[in-house]
């Protein structure tokens, strides 16, 4: 490959990767909770994307980004038995709770489990439709929509309280949009 | 509005930190990751240039008659890597990312050390430092692969598995330095003038003959060149240096794997006698493939590496090293759901115990059967599944002889 194609490449890939960045590192932050943790889990990922992006380029890098990203997530999780990094963990129920208070939701995201969080996020963050949430982690439909389900009742539960608890809608809907 | 979507309204409203991220050191990071596989691809199985006999015949027709030694490059060293029976098939350049080299000769013939086919391709890189050449094993077969720093201009020639010459037109061999008795050579006209000529060499003269073979070479009958030297005989990485680099050192390494090299700084660099040291692939049961990929790059200085790339594709622990180690070391890498420990091991020396979490009065788990692979050079390396535990852990392993304990506490080398 001539020098000047390899430059065009890597001009392209940086200017796909300027671009998805942001949203990748809130999604990273969202699901492990650690800035700095974030900031290496993208760059991991974004190095992964580039190793293929001859390839990638004309089909879905974001979406292998995510991939890579989640993978990245769950094997760090598992090497370094890091937990994610919650500085104050809430009690649940313990106190009146604001849907605008969004600190609160991303500290109690943090206390979900990982594969919870990471469905939650990919949902209700991303946007993603369950089936393609399915296929980048590798799970079933069912296991996203259960993953899901129980995620959100936790969060729920944790931010009110009072509601009842089969009010089950949280699940329901599916949004586009909002990519990653 | 739902509480769904409030939930995303919230998440998309929350403030992260400041975060960063730098594309460009994501693309340094690529680079360097693709020259670490491209080099290993061409490094390839170069332990496999050992004893396996052909038969002896015919020489080259009319030719093959016995020249002067050249004057012995060769040193003893003890503990040689594995790859390191070839040396002059170890000498290779780092070269820079933006290039796979202009195919420049290619062929086919019998006659490999393996028992199969020898298959050469030549390239030219422009970035490439210094001529590189590369042997690497498929099944039965052997690859060699040659990148030139330029077009040659006139004859070249290497020993890698069997002599592989780069001959103008005209030009042939007439006479090896390291045999008289050889089998049929295979000549095959390339597109652009040259020819390829491939020269099977008898396994018991093969050492003497990378490591000091010379050629002659004639047209029309008459010599054009006596005593040609095999690519990289006289570059930056001469053989010699190579033989003298690998091993003699070993005592300045730290026993770790944290003194390699830092393949960055090795663009366009050609080291002396950087050598495959390790290059086994395994199963870990019931995880998945684990390829260890050891590399020796006398001279140089920097952090090792250790990866772990595309699980689809099995984990991959590479690291690199300056040269063979004074110490045992190890190093843990995920094959899917296992953590599995990496431990080198120099002769006499074994696992004794790893410690999951210091602070246990018993720490020491039971551990699977390991699987072992014995090196030539002595060491041993040990592939050993460890348990997983609960709570984050900073494992640490004691290396000990058959009498006493001789190292307590290693941490992993990344």
């Amino acid at each position: 490959m001539g020098r000047q194609r390899q430059r065009e490449l890597d001009e392209e890939f940086a200017e796909f990767a300027r671009s998805a960045a942001p949203r990748l590192l809130k999604a990273a932050w969202l699901i492990c909770g650690d800035a700095h943790q974030a900031e290496d889990l993208v760059q991991s990922a974004m190095v992964k994307v580039y190793l293929r992006w001859s390839r990638l380029r004309e089909g879905s890098p974001l979406a292998y980004a995510r991939r890579c990203l989640l993978t990245t997530h769950i094997d760090s999780h598992r090497r370094t038995g890091r937990e994610t990094a919650v500085a104050d963990t809430p009690e649940v129920g313990s106190w009146d709770r604001n849907w605008d208070d969004t600190d609160e939701v991303v500290r109690l995201l943090a206390t979900l489990p990982t594969r919870e969080r990471q469905v939650v996020v990919m949902r209700h963050y991303a946007g993603l439709p369950e089936a393609h949430v399915a296929e980048l982690l590798g799970i079933s439909v069912g296991t996203v929509k259960s993953s899901a389900s129980r995620g959100l009742a936790r969060l729920r539960q944790a931010l009110h309280p009072t509601l009842d608890a089969h009010e089950d809608e949280w699940s329901a809907e599916v949004r586009e949009g909002n990519h990653v | 509005m739902s509480d769904t979507h409030e939930l995303d309204e919230l998440l998309q409203r929350a403030t992260a930190p400041h975060m960063h991220f730098d594309p460009a050191a994501a693309i340094a990071t690529g680079r360097r990751v693709r020259r670490r596989r491209r080099i290993a691809t061409a490094a390839g199985a170069l332990a496999a240039v050992t004893a396996v006999g052909i038969a002896v015949t015919a020489a080259v027709p009319g030719s093959a008659r016995v020249l002067p030694a050249g004057p012995s490059r060769s040193s003893a060293v003890s503990p040689k890597p594995t790859g390191s029976a070839s040396p002059s098939a170890t000498e290779r350049c780092f070269p820079s990312d933006n290039e796979r080299g202009t195919p420049w000769a290619s062929g086919t013939a019998t006659g490999s050390q393996r028992g199969g086919k020898v298959i050469v391709e030549a390239s030219v890189r422009d970035n490439c430092g210094n001529d590189v050449v590369g042997v690497g094993g498929m099944g039965g077969d052997a690859q060699v692969t040659v990148m030139f720093k330029a077009a040659p201009t006139t004859a070249q020639w290497v020993v890698a598995d069997a002599a592989v010459l780069f001959l103008p037109a005209g030009e042939r061999p007439c006479g090896y330095s390291f045999g008289t008795e050889l089998p049929a050579a295979t000549t095959l006209p390339q597109g652009n003038g040259w020819n390829l000529v491939i020269q099977p060499v008898p396994s018991d003269l093969l050492r003497t003959a990378a490591e000091t073979g010379t050629v002659d070479i004639c047209r029309d009958g008459s010599p054009v060149k006596r005593g040609l030297k095999q690519i990289g005989w006289d570059g930056p990485g001469t053989r010699a240096a190579a033989n003298r680099g690998v091993g003699q050192d070993a005592a300045q390494g730290s026993g770790t794997a944290t003194t390699g090299c830092d393949l960055d700084n090795l663009v366009g660099v050609t080291l002396p006698g950087a050598v495959q040291w390790v290059d086994e692939t395994l199963t870990v049961p019931r995880a998945g493939r684990l390829t260890v990929d050891v590399q020796l790059h006398p001279g140089c200085t920097g952090d090792g590496h250790t990866s772990s790339w595309d699980p689809k594709q099995g984990a991959r622990l590479e690291v690199d090293l300056p040269t063979v180690p004074a110490r045992a070391f190890w190093d843990a890498v995920w094959v899917n759901d296992r953590l599995t420990g990496v431990f080198f091991l120099p002769a006499g020396e074994d696992l004794c115990g790893v410690d999951l979490s210091p602070s246990q009065p018993d720490p020491t788990p039971e551990l699977e059967a390991p699987q072992r692979f014995s090196q030539k050079d002595g060491w041993t390396v040990m592939v050993q599944p460890l348990p997983v535990v609960g709570s984050p852990m900073t494992p640490t392993a004691s290396f000990c002889t058959g009498q006493a304990v001789t190292t307590t506490r290693v941490a992993p080398s990344s």
